[in-house]
C-alpha cells in the first residue's frame, strides 16, 4: 500500500514535470502550430556572402543549417552532429549529420526529388565564401584558413595555419558560414538571395522586398519545429512597429528598441526586454587613403569636432553607454578612457588642426576650402532612425568648424557597395561586437579595409590574439589594437548602445537573436502560446 | 426740350452704371467678396513673410544642436518645444516654410511653364509633334502618381533637388494635357481663323490669341498645384526621399518627430498643422479664383 502511494506520487510528479518542461528536442511542443511574426526595420536579399545584416541572417540561419550555432555563447551542433580538434587546435574535423535533406518543391529540387546535404556541400559552401573576397566571412577565419576538404560524405576537415581562439565568437567565425546547395547557387544565380534554399529548421516560401519574407517549417528537419510559419515583416517606422509589437500584430520586434521605449517595456508585464549582451559602437569611418583623409591631423580633426558622447547619449536614451573603440564595457578588448583622451569634444582644436592642413575658409563663405575649391565631405548613411539623427548631428558639428557635410542617405544595401567600392567621403557605422566583431572591422581584410584600412601593426597584434589561447595575454593584444586603432585612426566615436529587443510574453522558449537566430535547436524550440496571445 | 435734356443726363448716368466692367476687374470684385479666398490671402501672405523673414522671426538657429536641452517639452523659451538633438522645433517650423512654400511655388511654376508651352505647341500644330508631345504624357500617366515619384527620386538620388525635379516631371503632364485640350477647341474658332487669314504668324496667335484665353483655366490648376506639390514633397520628405538631415522641411520634421510621439506628440502635430493650414489657405484660393475665373459659376 505504502509502495504503492509512493509509485503513484512518483508517476504525478513525472507527469507534472513532462509537462512543464520546456520544448523539447524530440519535437514535442507544449502547443504546435502557429506564425511567430518577427518585426525588423531592414531586410536584405538572402545570401550569406552578400547580406551583412544582422535582421536578414536571422532568416538565413533559419533557412540555411550551419555547422554548428551558438546559444548562451556555447556551441551547440546542427549539421555538424560532433566535432574533433587536433592538439594544436588547427584541424577541424566535422561529422556531418546524416539524413539532412535540402528543402523541396522548389524550381531546384521539386516535391519528393530533394538529396541529402552532404560534406561537399560544406566544402562548396565554405569556398564560396573564400573564395569571394568581399563576402561576408569574417576576416579572422579568413586570415587563418588553409583547406577545407570532405574526405567522405560526411566528413569534413577544416586546416587552419594556427589556433582560432574566437571560433565559437558568437558573431563570427564560422556562425557566418550558411551551408547552400551549388544547384541552388549555379540555378539562381545572381537572384539566389530572392530565392535561398536551404536545410535548416524552416523552407523559404516568399520574399516581398521591403515588406515582408515568409518561412514555413521543414518537416524533414531533424528536430520538428514546433511553428508552423515564421514571418518577417520590414517595418522601417519604428515608433510604427512599437505600437504593432504591444498590439500582438508582431511578437518579437528583432531589431534595435529605441531607448525611450525600453524602459516602458520594462514596466510592461506582458513584454520581455532580451538584452543582446553586447555594447554596439556608433562610429564613422573615412577613406583613409584618400585626401584629405590620409592625413591623420584631418581624422583627428573630425574626431574632435562633435560631442559624441552628448549626440550619443541624446540618441540612445538609457542604453547609451560611455566609450570608443569595438569592445563596448564588459567585452574582451575594452580600454577604458579610450573615448577621453582620443574622441573627446574639442573644436578648437579641430579648427586649429584645419587650418595647419591650408583647409581654410579663403573666400569668406563661412565654408572651408582645400587646395581653393569647396571641401564637400559626402556622409553616408542609411534611413532608418536613429541614423538620419547622427547625419544631422555631424552636419551641424561640420557647420560649426566651417566644414561642410553633404547627407547622402540611401539603403543599407547602395551603403554597403559604395565601402566596397572604397567610395570617397565618410561613412556612418553601427554594430560589431566582442572580440571576433574587433578582428572582421580592423583586421586583416577587414570590414573597411577597402577604405584603406591597413596598418601591419594592427593586424599582426589582431592575428596574434585571434590565436592566442592564453584569455589574458589576449586581452592584453586585444586592447594594444584597439589603442593603436583609436590612435591611428581616430575613427569619429560616438559610443555605445546597448542592443534590447522585445518579445511578447506568449512567446516561449524564446531566448533572443544574437546576430543569428536560433528557433529550433537542441535546446530550444520556440511555440506561441495562443492561450496567452 | 429740358425734360428730353433731363432724359439724356439719365440715359448717359444709366449708360455709365452698366457699362461692362473688364474681366479681370469682375473677377477680383468676385474674389475678393469671398470670406474663404480672403482667409486664404491673409493666411499665405502670413506664411510668406514668415518664409521671408525666418532669421528675424525664429528665436533660435533651427539647426544649432544643444544637448542640454533636448526634448524638452513646449514652453515660454521653447513654443513646441525641443527635438532629440535639442533643436528649437518652432525655429525649425519657420524655417520650414520657407522651404515647402518654395517647392511648392517652384514645383508649379516650372511645371505650368513648360506644361503650358508644350500642350499649346501639342494643340496648335497637332500631327507628329502632338502626337510625339501626347505619348509622352500617357507613358508618363501610366503609372501611378506617388509610385513613379517614389521610383524617380530613387533613381536619381534622395534630395530636396531631385524631389523637385522629379516632381516638375510629373506635373508638367497635367498642364499639357489641359492646355492641349483647350487649345484644340480654341484654334477652330473663328477670331483664330481670322487670325491666321489676316497673316498672323503662329506665334503671334499663340501668346496673343491662344494663351490668354487659357489663362485663368491654368491659373486655377496652378494654384492647386501648389497645394498638391507641397503635400507631396511633405510625403516624400517624410519617406526620406526629399530634403535631407538636417534641413528643416515639414516633412522630414514629421518623419523625425515621429520618434518622439508618445512624449512630445507637439512635435509631430505642429508641421501637420503647418501643412494643413498652408493647403488650406491655397485651396481656399484656387476655389475663390476657379469661382471668379469661370463666367458660369459666378454669381
Amino acid at each position: 500500500m505504502k509502495l504503492k502511494t509512493v509509485l503513484i506520487y512518483a508517476a504525478l510528479v513525472l507527469v507534472l514535470s513532462l509537462s512543464l518542461a520546456p520544448a523539447a528536442a524530440d519535437g514535442h511542443c507544449p502547443q504546435e502550430g502557429g506564425t511567430f511574426t518577427i518585426g525588423v526595420d531592414t531586410f536584405l536579399p538572402m545570401d550569406p556572402n552578400t547580406a551583412a545584416h544582422d535582421w536578414t541572417f536571422y532568416a538565413i540561419t533559419n533557412i540555411n543549417s550551419m555547422l554548428f550555432r551558438i546559444e548562451s555563447g556555447q556551441p551547440v551542433g546542427d549539421l555538424a552532429e560532433s566535432w574533433d580538434i587536433s592538439e594544436d587546435g588547427t584541424v577541424y574535423t566535422w561529422h556531418i549529420r546524416p539524413g539532412m535533406m535540402w528543402h523541396d518543391g522548389n524550381e531546384v529540387f521539386p516535391e519528393g526529388e530533394s538529396r541529402e546535404v552532404t560534406a561537399h556541400d560544406v566544402v562548396y559552401s565554405i569556398y564560396r565564401q573564400y573564395d569571394d573576397t568581399s563576402s561576408i566571412m569574417a576576416a579572422d577565419l579568413r586570415n587563418l584558413f588553409v583547406s577545407a576538404e570532405a574526405t567522405d560524405d560526411h566528413t569534413v576537415v577544416l586546416t587552419l595555419s594556427g589556433p582560432d581562439a574566437i571560433m565559437y565568437d558568437k558573431a563570427r567565425g564560422l556562425t557566418f558560414t550558411a551551408i547552400v546547395a551549388q544547384e541552388a547557387i549555379e540555378h539562381y544565380g545572381d537572384d539566389y538571395g530572392l530565392n535561398p534554399l536551404g536545410s535548416g529548421p524552416f523552407e523559404f516560401v516568399s520574399y516581398s522586398p521591403d515588406e515582408e519574407v515568409v518561412l514555413r517549417a521543414n518537416e524533414d528537419y531533424y528536430i520538428d519545429p514546433c511553428l508552423d510559419e515564421v514571418i518577417f515583416r520590414v517595418m522601417p517606422d519604428v515608433p510604427a512597429a512599437m505600437i504593432a509589437l504591444e498590439a500582438g500584430d508582431i511578437d518579437w520586434w528583432g531589431a534595435v528598441t529605441p531607448g525611450d521605449d525600453v524602459g516602458r517595456f520594462l514596466d510592461n508585464e506582458d513584454m520581455t526586454v532580451i538584452n543582446f549582451g553586447c555594447p554596439v559602437a556608433t562610429r564613422l569611418y573615412m577613406s583613409v587613403d584618400k585626401a584629405p583623409f590620409d592625413d591623420v591631423r584631418f581624422r583627428k580633426a573630425l574626431s574632435h569636432m562633435k560631442d559624441g558622447n552628448a549626440i550619443n547619449a541624446a540618441l540612445r536614451g538609457p542604453t547609451h553607454v560611455k566609450g570608443a573603440g569595438t569592445a563596448g564595457p564588459g567585452v574582451a578588448g575594452y580600454v577604458e578612457g579610450l573615448y577621453d583622451e582620443y574622441h573627446a569634444y574639442d573644436p578648437e582644436l579641430s579648427m586649429s588642426l584645419l587650418d595647419e592642413l591650408g583647409i581654410v575658409d579663403s573666400d569668406g563663405d563661412g565654408w572651408r576650402e582645400m587646395d581653393g575649391e569647396l571641401l564637400e565631405i559626402p556622409m553616408f548613411a542609411w534611413n532608418s532612425d536613429p541614423a538620419p539623427d547622427y547625419v544631422a548631428a555631424t552636419v551641424d558639428a561640420g557647420a560649426q568648424i566651417g566644414l561642410k557635410i553633404r547627407p547622402e542617405i540611401a539603403d543599407p544595401g547602395t551603403n554597403n557597395a559604395r565601402r566596397k567600392d572604397g567610395e570617397w567621403g565618410i561613412y556612418l557605422g553601427q554594430g560589431w561586437c566582442g572580440e571576433g566583431g574587433t578582428n572582421a572591422l580592423w583586421g586583416r581584410n577587414g570590414w573597411i579595409s577597402t577604405l584603406g584600412y591597413v596598418d601591419e601593426e594592427i593586424f599582426t597584434l589582431l592575428d596574434q590574439s585571434a590565436q592566442n589561447l592564453d584569455e589574458e595575454s589576449r586581452e592584453a593584444q586585444l586592447q594594444a589594437a584597439t589603442t593603436r586603432v583609436a590612435a591611428l585612426y581616430f575613427e569619429p566615436a560616438f559610443g555605445f548602445f546597448n542592443i534590447f529587443t522585445v518579445k511578447n510574453n506568449y512567446v516561449k522558449d524564446f531566448f533572443g537573436g544574437e546576430w543569428t537566430l536560433n528557433l529550433v535547436t537542441d535546446d530550444h524550440n520556440v511555440w506561441i502560446n495562443e492561450d496567452e496571445r | 426740350m429740358a425734360e428730353h435734356i433731363v432724359d439724356l443726363a439719365a440715359d448717359a448716368a444709366f449708360i455709365e452704371l452698366t457699362e461692362p466692367k473688364s474681366f479681370f476687374y469682375k473677377a477680383s470684385q468676385q474674389l475678393f467678396g469671398k470670406k474663404q479666398a480672403i482667409l486664404g490671402f491673409v493666411v499665405l501672405i502670413v506664411l510668406v513673410l514668415a518664409a521671408i523673414f525666418a532669421e528675424q522671426i525664429a528665436p533660435y538657429d533651427p539647426y544649432k544642436t544643444n544637448y542640454a536641452n533636448v526634448k524638452q517639452p513646449p514652453s515660454a523659451e521653447h513654443f513646441i518645444g525641443t527635438d532629440e538633438l535639442g533643436r528649437d522645433g518652432f525655429s525649425r517650423l519657420i524655417y520650414g516654410a520657407r522651404i515647402s512654400l518654395m517647392v511648392g511655388v517652384s514645383v508649379s511654376a516650372i511645371s505650368t511653364t513648360v506644361g503650358v508651352a508644350l500642350g499649346a505647341i501639342a494643340g496648335y500644330f497637332g500631327g507628329v509633334i502632338d502626337m510625339i508631345i501626347m505619348r509622352a504624357v500617357d507613358l508618363f500617366m501610366a503609372f501611378p502618381f506617388l509610385v513613379l515619384a517614389i521610383a524617380l527620386v530613387a533613381v536619381f538620388g534622395p534630395s530636396l533637388f531631385n524631389m523637385m525635379l522629379a516632381l516638375i516631371l510629373l506635373y508638367w503632364i497635367w498642364f499639357a494635357r489641359l492646355v492641349r485640350g483647350m487649345v484644340l477647341t480654341l484654334r477652330e474658332t473663328e477670331f483664330i481663323v481670322g487670325a491666321k487669314a489676316a497673316g498672323a504668324s503662329d506665334i503671334s496667335i499663340i501668346f496673343r490669341h491662344i494663351l490668354p484665353n487659357v489663362f485663368p483655366v491654368v491659373v486655377v490648376q496652378g494654384s492647386f498645384s501648389v497645394a498638391d506639390a507641397i503635400l507631396i514633397a511633405a510625403g516624400l520628405s517624410y519617406l526620406g526621399l526629399g530634403a535631407q538631415p538636417p534641413t528643416a522641411e515639414w516633412g522630414s520634421m514629421l518623419s523625425n518627430a515621429k520618434e518622439l510621439m508618445r512624449i512630445l506628440p507637439v512635435l509631430s502635430i505642429a508641421p501637420g498643422v503647418a501643412i494643413m493650414i498652408t493647403v488650406l489657405a491655397i485651396n481656399f484660393i484656387g476655389d475663390a479664383l476657379r469661382d471668379a475665373l469661370d463666367p458660369t459659376l459666378r454669381n
